[in-house]
């Protein structure tokens, strides 16, 4: 409501408001003195009528004061206006920012959080009836109904009918900014209804900026706390194991709910079913580990499932797993060389470890792991890179390195002093053994294996101190120089060897530890999570690239349920796309070639979405709130539609003064 | 007649020869006067026959009861006495009340009350004393019935003013043993003061025989508040103040004054004592009435 007045100069009669109150405090300031012949006998009656008289002079005050100022407001000449009125020739713009996240599809009893806000949506656009109006989906990519506001509330009105809850977190801000950005579109009063659960994960952050001319409403569907159980993430490691290897799947539960639950957690693993319960604390979590076996190569999916609870739609997670069959070892490093024959050598004795020639250490084939043998020190920045695409570096430098280049390819920082690498040798040799503690060679920690490095060295390089203290030392000479040194980046580790593959230069290559303790090695420095293109975000469209052509005539999609999706074809980077035209519900789509799986594409609900506590308050948008029309619209509004308030208020005053004669002249109840 | 009196006109006198002071019970004096006395004596009002006992005197003794049946009896007679009179006059502040008006104050009022009792009583040879009193006794004459006394009765009144705070009960407690024979009582004050100490003190007087006039003077502002808007009211007596605004308190402050008086009626009609109130704009004559047998 706004309040106009016709005669605003006239504002100072206000003041004569607190002419009684000024009476009341001069008069009692120094009343005239009158000598009287016993107070005693007067202070008694004014006890025995203070309790009647004491309220009844503040109301006398309040009417005298109540009659002044009505008197002096209708001098003013107020007219109420609606605020909701509508200005002469002023159009309305209403937009509807309506949440449609996942966190929406939650029930506060019989309906779902999206219904109420379908019936909070429809109840606006037919109690505001705006000139031109338009809906603004909180989704991950948020979108509008019409490009532009535009007056077809029929058309509003039915896509809300037939909308339904996304599975994917809402993009708030954005959001916000396009609602914004169609307000700004309209015309006339513009008016900005926000409809969502307030979900405090997806709200508390949101720096809400409201135009001076932009009338905010907020209006929250959510009704009451709803306790949730979700599983909010499922890691497997390694993350490409291989045909054979044991694989731990790591599953996080959380409990959003103020009680302490033990749900049974469970795990499908390609057919194979595991389960135990939970032990979740109240608004915490726990994490349960899977052992799966990975029995062949080729493709595995994984279910993680919890008990139903009224949330069901994070109580599932999925997982792809690409089971190699075997890991793919480059060596940088002529046939003939004593170190590529040690390396076909093992991977003769592994079966999951195949070897492969690298004439170009800077550019190898595909491989899990580089071995650079008599490294020079060429390159260290392409090796460096390789690293940090997740293929593993096992560097043994040869005399003549740089240690610069050794540093570059570390990521550390070599002394000026720092020349070249020079050969320490003795014919006696050296023995190395592990660091104690480290991880690669828990096998061995028992003692029962032997020392994984037991040989004798009788040709090394001295390595510059000022590289090798950046690294993780994972063995040592008997003299405390450094044998085996690791170097982790973001995705796999560099490893720097002062342990001779040539047998002319240490035994340890021919020692039965050499073995285990390589192998150990080689797994332990596989990078821990894999390139994983399986995941997708929810939302997303999923789309896959075969890598032969031929394989598109038959190619399918079919999604959680098992049904057959539709595909379109697009193009990628790297050739022919084939994408599904609808966004992915979370679950396991599968790509299928001939009917046999080729491809998964996983699609998890997300965390955000699981917390489903609304925010303390509805937040208040402002100064959208006080909005303020155009002063002269409104009030020429006023002047032609407005209330006049004057015969209340001279109503008023009327009364007031009708009722304080006989207020004052009422008496105290008579006494006893 | 002419007088120099302030509080006794001519016009006054003459009014007052009009009226008759008397006792409405038994007094004692010391004068064969107009009064009854409780004690036997020579005067025409028989009394009553009592047996004869040796030491009576023998001219009392009723010679024909004797010679009808051989026995001594004593024929008595009521003496006549003169009476006494003891006006008891307020001199405290609040008596002063109203200040700077055309009306008497309470005072002035008494005194002419008092200067007039003591004329009549004294015009008929009965004696009259004067205690003026506030929180004490301020002044005393004894009783006494010449003109000499009169006049002295007419020149405290003149020259008294009012003084301090009023303690009636008190002073009737101090003045108890000053009167040595009983008489009249008459207490000239604005009684206020707590009706039940001022009986308690009243009741060894009563006990005696006195016969007690309570004079109960007051202002018509101290019976009904003036209309004076809001006024700080000073106590006359101890300078203590309050602010009110009267009209707010006039309904109360009647009912209050009135439950006062008829408290005041109620315990001097349980014993025999005569109250009357005496607004200070009606004629003190009226009162005179109250005196007559």
């Amino acid at each position: 409501m706004s309040l106009f007045l016709q005669s605003p100069w006239l504002l100072p009669l206000l003041a004569l408001a607190g002419l009684p109150l000024l009476v009341h405090l001069l008069s009692r300031t120094r009343p005239p003195a009158y000598r009287f012949s016993n107070i005693e006998f007067l202070q008694k009656v004014v006890r025995r009528t203070a309790r009647f008289r004491k309220p009844k002079d503040w109301l006398l005050l309040i009417l005298r004061t109540l009659a002044i100022a009505a008197l002096a407001a209708a001098f003013l000449g107020p007219l109420l206006l609606s605020k909701s009125a509508p200005l002469p020739g002023e159009q309305r713009t209403v937009i509807l920012l309506v949440d449609r996240s996942a966190s929406m599809a939650a029930r506060d009893g019989a309906a779902s959080r999206f219904e109420s806000a379908i019936v909070a949506a429809r109840e606006a656009l037919d109690s505001l009836r705006p000139d031109a109006s338009n809906i603004v989906w909180i989704d991950a990519e948020p979108s509008s109904i019409f490009p532009e506001p535009a007056t077809n509330r029929g058309f509003l009105t039915e896509s809300l009918l037939q909308s339904g809850t996304r599975h994917e977190a809402g993009a708030v801000a954005r959001a916000w900014e396009l609602a914004l950005r169609q307000c700004m579109i309209g015309r006339g009063r513009k008016e900005l209804v926000v409809i969502s659960d307030f979900q405090a994960s997806a709200w508390k952050s949101v720096q809400a900026e409201v135009p001076p001319d932009v009338n905010v409403r907020s209006i929250s569907v959510t009704r009451e706390e709803a306790p949730n159980l979700a599983i909010t993430s499922l890691i497997a490691t390694p993350a490409e194991p291989v045909a054979g290897q044991e694989c731990t799947l790591l599953c996080r539960v959380r409990n959003f709910s103020g009680e302490a639950r033990r749900p049974v957690l469970s795990l499908d693993a390609g057919g194979s079913h595991q389960s135990q319960p939970v032990d979740l604390p109240a608004w915490g979590d726990a994490e349960t580990a899977f052992t799966v076996r990975c029995p062949g190569a080729g493709l595995l999916a994984l279910t993680a499932a919890l008990d139903g609870d009224a949330f069901p739609s994070d109580d599932r997670r999925y997982l792809a797993l690409r089971v190699r069959e075997s890991l793919r070892l480059a060596v940088a490093a002529p046939a003939t060389a004593p170190e590529s024959k040690v390396a076909r050598s093992l991977a003769d004795a592994l079966p999951w470890l195949d070897a492969i020639d690298c004439p170009d250490a800077a550019n190898p084939p595909p491989c899990d792991f580089l071995l650079v043998p008599a490294w020079n020190g060429d390159a260290s920045e392409q090796l460096r890179k390789l690293a940090l695409r997740g293929t593993t570096i096992l560097v043994l430098p040869g005399a003549g390195c740089s240690a610069k280049s050794l540093a570059d390819l570390t990521g550390s920082t070599a002394d000026a002093a720092d020349g070249l690498l020079t050969l320490d040798a003795r014919p006696e040799g050296w023995q190395a053994s592990p660091v104690e503690g480290s991880p690669v060679f828990k096998l061995f920690a028992s003692g029962e294996f032997g020392n994984p490095l037991a040989g004798v060295t009788r040709r090394r390089l001295r390595l510059p101190e000022s590289v090798v203290s950046k690294g993780v030392l994972l063995g040592r000479f008997n003299d405390g120089k450094p044998a085996l040194v690791s170097f982790p980046t973001t995705a796999a580790p560099v490893l720097l060897c002062n342990l001779p593959l040539d047998p002319a230069a240490g035994d340890w290559t021919t020692r039965s530890c050499f073995l285990p303790a390589f192998a150990e090695l080689v797994l332990h420095s596989r990078p821990k999570s894999g390139a994983d293109d399986f995941s997708l975000e929810p939302g997303a469209l999923p789309s896959w690239s075969p890598s032969d052509p031929s394989q598109a005539t038959t190619l399918a999609l079919t999604g959680p349920s098992g049904k057959p999706l539709a595909l379109e074809q697009g193009s990628g980077p790297t050739g022919p796309l084939w994408r599904s035209p609808l966004p992915a519900a979370p679950g396991i789509h599968t790509w299928l070639v001939s009917g046999q799986p080729v491809h998964y594409s996983i699609v998890n609900f997300p965390e955000s979405e699981s917390d489903l506590r609304a925010l303390p308050e509805v937040p208040s948008f402002l100064p959208g709130g006080a909005v303020q029309p155009r002063e002269s619209l409104a009030r020429a509004a006023a002047l032609d539609h407005g209330l006049p308030l004057w015969p209340w208020l001279v109503g008023l005053a009327l009364i007031a003064l009708l009722v304080e004669p006989l207020l004052a002249n009422s008496s105290a109840p008579k006494s006893s | 007649m002419t007088t120099a009196y302030k509080f006794l006109t001519p016009d006054d006198i003459r009014r007052l020869r009009n009226y008759e002071f008397g006792a409405k019970s038994m007094v004692e004096g010391y004068l064969s006067g107009r009064h009854r006395s409780k004690q036997r004596g020579a005067s025409i009002e028989f009394h009553e026959f009592r047996q004869y006992v040796p030491g009576d005197d023998l001219s009392q003794v009723d010679w024909r009861v004797f010679a009808r049946n051989d026995k001594l009896f004593l024929r008595t007679f009521e003496q006549e006495t003169n009476l006494e009179c003891h006006l008891f006059l307020d001199a405290s502040a609040s008596m002063a009340f109203p200040e700077k008006s055309e009306r008497l104050s309470k005072l002035e009022y008494a005194s002419f009350f008092a200067a007039c009792l003591a004329w009549l009583v004294t015009s008929k040879n009965d004696r009259v004393s004067l205690t003026l009193f506030d929180q004490g006794i301020r002044k005393h004459l004894p009783p006494g019935s010449t003109r000499r006394h009169l006049h002295d009765v007419m020149t405290t009144l003149e020259t008294t003013t009012a003084g301090a705070p009023t303690d009636l009960p008190e002073v009737l407690h101090r003045a108890h043993p000053l009167l040595k024979r009983r008489g009249t009582l008459v207490i000239l004050s604005d009684l206020f003061a707590d009706p039940a100490r001022l009986f308690t003190a009243l009741n060894p007087y009563l006990h005696r025989g006195f016969r007690i006039h309570l004079f109960h003077v007051l202002d018509p502002a101290e019976l009904d508040l003036e209309n004076r808007g809001l006024s700080r009211f000073v106590d006359m007596e101890n300078d203590s103040h309050l602010t009110v605004h009267p009209q707010a308190l006039r309904e109360a402050w009647k009912q209050e004054m009135l439950a006062h008086s008829r408290t005041l009626r109620a315990l001097a009609a349980g014993r025999r004592v005569d109250y009357a109130l005496a607004p200070t704009n009606e004629s003190y004559f009226s009162l005179f009435d109250r005196f007559r047998h």
